[in-house]
């Protein structure tokens, strides 16, 4: 970590103090020439709150301002865990999130930073997406990592998860987590994080160490997705998923909200279609991103060739054969023969299984 | 006046000799048990009195010692009733001379003087044989138990009564005919047969793969999907029991008293379901004198577990053991006895808790943290074990009122059977059958992989997110498929289809 000047460790203490609403403490840092300021100049303080009849709590802050060890442990300790802090005051702050109108005033960091001075795209989705779309959303962040965009997501199950993996190889994935910086949550997905951090991707968070992630912090944190990237990519959500605060937020903040197609009668597709009716663009590859955002995704993506067996197998899974027993009755292949051929198909990434073992075409 | 005789006790599946010695002396009229007898032994005293009473024989007015020699050897059952009533009546002088010491007497006395069957005849019966008895007489209810002991003349009575006219030069008594078992199990017959599942496919396949090379299955899928039909037919393709393996199984279901007195030996496959209440000493094997668990009754068959989810974890966790030595050492205070284990694994569960995450006819009212509890609860260490993992849906109705039969039990038995003969010459040299008991050694040494089949597992590994232990689990499978079409080497094909008996959702 390196040494903070006062006006970061100033920011950094006011951001800490959990009592304090998120827009007294922008006031009473914008109403400062420079952040470092409220250490010796505390008049505003009570002007502000006096104005606003809390004067009990400037009384709070001013004690708390006045006892200088006191005030380098508080910095001190929101500080662990990470390996730098990039307060809203900041050059390196992005520029995307600073326009919008409510900017976290630091952002704790644990990896490469350089990752938000590039092109940005969030990919977001419910816990209960279904595999097809998963491997799909997998499939997406692959291909825009490998071409230079940076991913943004969260950590959780689901469409988190397979747009982490997707990037995992190239490490262009910034993952903001709801709590502070060391809890991952949910905690299964520890070894994921690590993994995304050893080849070089971000974790970002808005809170000090030792804010433990709650229910009503993920909405919350959701602008900081969507205030991030370009584009918003929503891999699915149910009607109330937590999905549906990041494309709100990216429709606030204007930035483009894309969505997968999804088919009648699937729950975890909702979202989506709800977007798309109010005008979100549907897509069903990183080429369709990449020509609504004006950029060229270079590397072109390998052409695999099928068997003739293979072939037919995935005309009767795009005609909307589902199940492996109704594939074997259709096509006449002899059973052993299908599994190891809709293996071959999944592995070349045409297809992708559910939990039902119910295969869908996903190309 | 001493007599002798001879008589049998169980010590786990091992019969022991125990030779009853009754002394009769002058003094007051007694009657004394030693020799550690435990509690159904010693309550014999008044079994025997009556029935010799009511057998037309005096008992003896005098003070009666009966020593069950060896002395330290914890004597159970009431098996032992027939030779101390013998010894008694014998010592009392109303046998005549004849010597009782070379034939092996087991019953349990009724106060009426008839002979009662008792557990585990076979075991003694085959302890006997190798102790070098040439005679035996057992309970007429357990005549069956005597038919496939070749080597020892077997002969069955009613009735103490009887026995005594027979010993006495009198009367005659009923020799056990002996049963040619090949006879036996070439007719056998499965009330389950694989033609009446309908659909299905993958699952049966899968099932034929797992009977071929003994490897443990779970099947997952919704509530009445027929995952419990398909487990019931596993027995009936299983490859046929030889003699050998039929008489160890009997033994046990002989020595846990769970043998029918009609058949007199195990010859199909045994098919256990544990309830998932059942304790773990209930299936590992235990209580005071170490009896068999479900599991050892199981053994040479399959062990369903319905709703695998539902055990507890004690229970679950209790199998790894067996599963991987293939024998159980159940200890207590009064005994330390090893059982045959050597089962297959057929498990089924549900996708989460309401049964429908991931099917296409129900739709799943679970929260992600309830289906990720309920996949944890069976443990990860136990799904290792499991080679084969697939999934099964309810098939559609169109499936079920199809008029064409499927192939039967007996044709896919036929295969399994051929299959089963080339892993026993392949491990000949080896001390295992199946490939489903291979470790590391033996992969390395009969599962070599070409350089196509390597990246062929190294793409799948990649993109699907297998562990390492995986790996091994596969190979197994995939020598198993490439045996089933009489292949030398492991191919690409075989590999792709044993990596497609996995699923990672579970």
């Amino acid at each position: 970590m390196r040494s903070l000047s006062n006006s970061e460790k100033a920011i950094i203490f006011l951001d800490g103090i959990e009592k304090l609403e998120y827009k007294h403490k922008k006031f009473i840092l914008d109403s400062y020439n420079s952040p470092e300021d409220i250490f010796a100049d505390n008049r505003l303080i009570d002007e502000y709150f006096n104005r606003i009849g809390k004067s009990e709590t400037a009384k709070q802050i001013k004690l708390l301002i006045k006892d200088s060890v006191a005030v380098e442990e508080i910095v001190e300790r929101a500080i662990r865990g990470s390996s730098d802090v990039i307060t809203y005051k900041d050059q390196r702050y992005p520029k995307e999130l600073i326009n919008t109108p409510t900017p976290p005033l630091c952002l704790y960091a644990v990896g490469n930073v350089d990752l938000l001075k590039e092109r940005k795209v969030g990919i977001v989705g419910s816990r209960k997406t279904l595999n097809q779309y998963a491997k799909l959303a997998e499939d997406i962040s692959k291909r825009l990592t490998e071409n230079g965009i940076v991913v943004v997501t969260g950590i959780a199950e689901g469409g988190d998860y397979a747009s982490i993996k997707g990037g995992l190889e190239s490490g262009r994935v910034i993952s903001v987590f709801a709590g502070d910086v060391v809890n991952v949550y949910p905690v299964r997905n520890r070894d994921l994080a690590s993994k995304l951090l050893a080849n070089g991707g971000l974790v970002l968070a808005e809170h000090p160490y030792g804010v433990v992630p709650r229910n009503y912090f993920y909405p919350i944190r959701n602008r900081i997705i969507a205030g991030l990237s370009q584009g918003v990519l929503i891999v699915s959500g149910e009607q109330t998923s937590g999905a549906r605060y990041t494309a709100d937020y990216a429709i606030d903040y204007g930035r483009e909200v894309f969505c997968l197609p999804y088919g009648l009668g699937v729950k975890s597709g909702e979202l989506c279609k709800k977007l798309v009716k109010n005008g979100a663009t549907m897509v069903e590859s990183a080429e369709e991103i990449a020509q609504c955002l004006n950029f060229e995704l270079n590397k072109k993506e390998e052409v695999i060739g099928l068997d003739e067996k293979e072939k037919a197998l995935y005309k009767l899974i795009k005609e909307g054969v589902s199940s492996t027993d109704e594939l074997a009755e259709k096509s006449g292949i002899p059973i052993y023969e299908i599994i190891s051929a809709l293996l071959t198909l999944e592995l070349k990434g045409f297809i992708a299984k559910d939990s039902g073992g119910n295969c869908s075409a996903i190309k | 006046m001493l007599a002798k005789c001879t008589g049998f006790t169980l010590l786990g599946l091992a019969g022991e000799v125990v030779e009853v010695e009754v002394d009769t002396n002058n003094g007051l009229p007694a009657f004394d048990i030693v020799g550690l007898p435990d509690a159904a032994v010693k309550e014999s005293k008044e079994r025997v009195r009556s029935a010799i009473k009511n057998s037309g024989k005096k008992f003896p007015n005098h003070k009666i010692t009966v020593n069950l020699a060896p002395a330290d050897l914890k004597k159970e059952g009431a098996g032992l009733d027939l030779p101390i009533a013998l010894g008694i009546i014998k010592a009392s002088g109303q046998l005549g001379d004849s010597d009782l010491t070379d034939t092996v007497m087991i019953g349990e006395l009724s106060l009426d003087g008839s002979i009662r069957g008792v557990t585990g005849v076979l075991p003694m019966l085959i302890s006997a044989r190798e102790k070098g008895f040439k005679k035996a007489v057992i309970p007429f209810e357990n005549s069956k138990e005597g038919e496939y002991i070749s080597g020892v003349e077997v002969k069955t009575a009613k009735n103490l009564k009887e026995l005594c006219a027979y010993i006495e030069g009198v009367g005659q008594i009923t020799e056990v005919s002996k049963t040619d078992y090949n006879v036996i199990a070439e007719n056998t017959k499965y009330n389950d047969d694989i033609s009446y599942v309908k659909g299905q496919y993958v699952a049966k396949r899968a099932m034929e793969v797992a009977v071929s090379g003994n490897h443990n299955i779970i099947m997952v899928g919704p509530p009445g999907a027929g995952k419990t039909m398909l487990a019931k037919c596993i027995p009936s393709i299983m490859p046929d029991m030889s003699f050998e393996d039929a008489l160890e199984t009997t033994k046990i279901h002989s020595a846990a008293g769970k043998l029918s007195s009609e058949e007199g030996i195990v010859y199909r496959r045994p098919y256990v379901t544990p309830h998932h209440t059942a304790s773990s000493v209930s299936i590992i094997g235990g209580g005071t004198s170490a009896k068999p668990g479900i599991i050892s009754l199981a053994h040479n068959g399959v062990l369903y577990l319905d709703e695998m989810a539902e055990y507890p974890r004690s229970v679950l966790e209790s199998l790894r053991q067996p599963l991987e030595d293939r024998v159980i050492t159940v200890s207590r205070a009064k005994a330390t006895v090893k059982y045959p284990a050597s089962f297959m694994v057929v498990g089924s569960m549900n996708p989460c808790p309401c049964g429908y995450f991931g099917t296409k006819q129900g739709e799943c009212k679970c929260s992600f943290s309830q289906i990720s509890k309920y996949k944890a609860k069976v443990s990860g260490p136990l799904m290792d074990r499991m080679d084969i993992r697939i999934t099964v849906d309810s098939v559609k109705y169109a499936e079920l009122t199809e008029k064409t039969v499927g192939e039967s039990s007996e044709e896919v038995r036929k295969r399994v059977n051929r299959t089963r003969l080339i892993q026993r010459e392949r491990f000949k040299n080896d001390d295992i059958n199946t490939n489903a008991e291979m470790g590391e050694r033996h992969i390395n040494l009969y599962c070599k992989l070409s350089k196509e089949c390597e990246e062929v597992m190294e793409l799948a590994f990649n993109s699907l997110n297998m562990s390492a232990r995986a790996r091994s689990r596969i190979i197994k499978v995939a020598r198993t498929i490439a045996d089933m079409e009489l292949s030398e080497n492991i191919e690409p094909k075989h590999l792709l289809e044993a990596i497609g008996y996995r699923s990672e959702e579970i």
